[in-house]
């Protein structure tokens, strides 16, 4: 019995050592810049979709949400749920609530789940771990002052397939 | 919003070598410079896209003819070449073009999961 006794201790603290780290993983796994977008319509309508998730002292998480392409910057969350690999958020734009649930893969790195807005049929979402643009590193940007240069790099590219695309930055 | 549907379904799903993607930003709307031009290309960081800064309009009437665009600017615009195409006099006519919100066939517009498909149709095996 005493032995039982000596050893209980150390048996509870090495079961709380291997416990504490592996919820701490889970938790922290979410903090964060998410960015990425809701499938509206796969491949078609996709409304690009930023989340910032940060833990506060007491626990609770925050979250703030940009849809940038609808006006929606720095938006503030209700509602931030979070228990292992599994998020739930819920915020209210134009009078309707709008939950997204989601789960964190195991790389820590990707989000997968659902968007619900209001009533509506839940649509796919899914948000990567990126840094914000303006930490990023810039990419090369080449100027071009007519069709000239882009010319010059598509049949030099010969022997590949070739997209071009023209776009507005905004 | 188009480049990065595309880079979510052309570029993170086929990663063949064989394929070039040349995102050129324009000076379409209010507030298109090229540091917007910049932080938009920032989001899409890959080996296979060149990103380029057009100061002026000039593409958006050089690719009108070749998608068939009679009136407007071509912009919003995704315009795929096979591998053996060479770009002469004009703006060749390419393998297929997918566009958002111009007076052009409905079933062409942008559906960035068809447009895989057709670059895949189009790569080696």
């Amino acid at each position: 019995m005493q032995r039982i006794e000596r050893v209980f201790p150390v048996l509870f603290c090495l079961t709380l050592l291997l416990c504490v780290p592996s919820l701490c993983r889970a938790d922290d796994g979410f903090e964060g810049r998410w960015e990425g977008a809701i499938l509206f319509k796969e491949g078609q309508i996709e409304l690009d979709m930023v989340a910032r998730l940060q833990q506060q002292p007491g626990g609770d998480w925050k979250a703030v949400v940009d849809l940038p392409v609808v006006g929606v910057v720095d938006h503030s969350t209700e509602d931030v749920r979070i228990e292992e690999d599994q998020i739930v958020l819920r915020f209210t734009l134009q009078g309707a609530e709008q939950t997204l649930t989601g789960r964190l893969d195991e790389d820590g790195t990707v989000i997968e789940g659902t968007f619900q807005r209001g009533e509506q049929p839940p649509s796919p979402v899914y948000l990567e771990r990126r840094a914000a643009p303006e930490d990023r590193p810039d990419v090369e940007l080449l100027s071009l002052s007519g069709p000239v240069e882009l010319k010059e790099r598509f049949n030099r590219d010969l022997g590949n397939v070739r997209l071009v695309l023209l776009l507005a930055p905004t | 919003m188009g480049s990065r549907v595309v880079a979510r379904h052309v570029l993170q799903k086929i990663d063949h070598e064989d394929l070039r993607v040349y995102m050129v930003w324009l000076p379409i709307l209010d507030g298109d410079d090229r540091e917007a031009a910049q932080r938009s290309a920032n989001r899409i960081a890959e080996p296979r896209v060149t990103h380029y800064w057009g100061s002026d309009l000039e593409l958006t009437e050089t690719f009108k003819a070749p998608i068939g665009l009679e009136e407007g600017k071509a912009w919003d615009i995704f315009v795929l070449y096979d591998d053996d195409t060479v770009w002469g006099g004009e703006v060749p006519r390419p393998s297929s073009f997918m566009h958002q919100r111009l007076p052009l066939p409905e079933e062409r517009t942008l559906d960035a999961r068809e447009l895989a498909r057709e670059v895949r149709s189009l790569l080696p095996e």
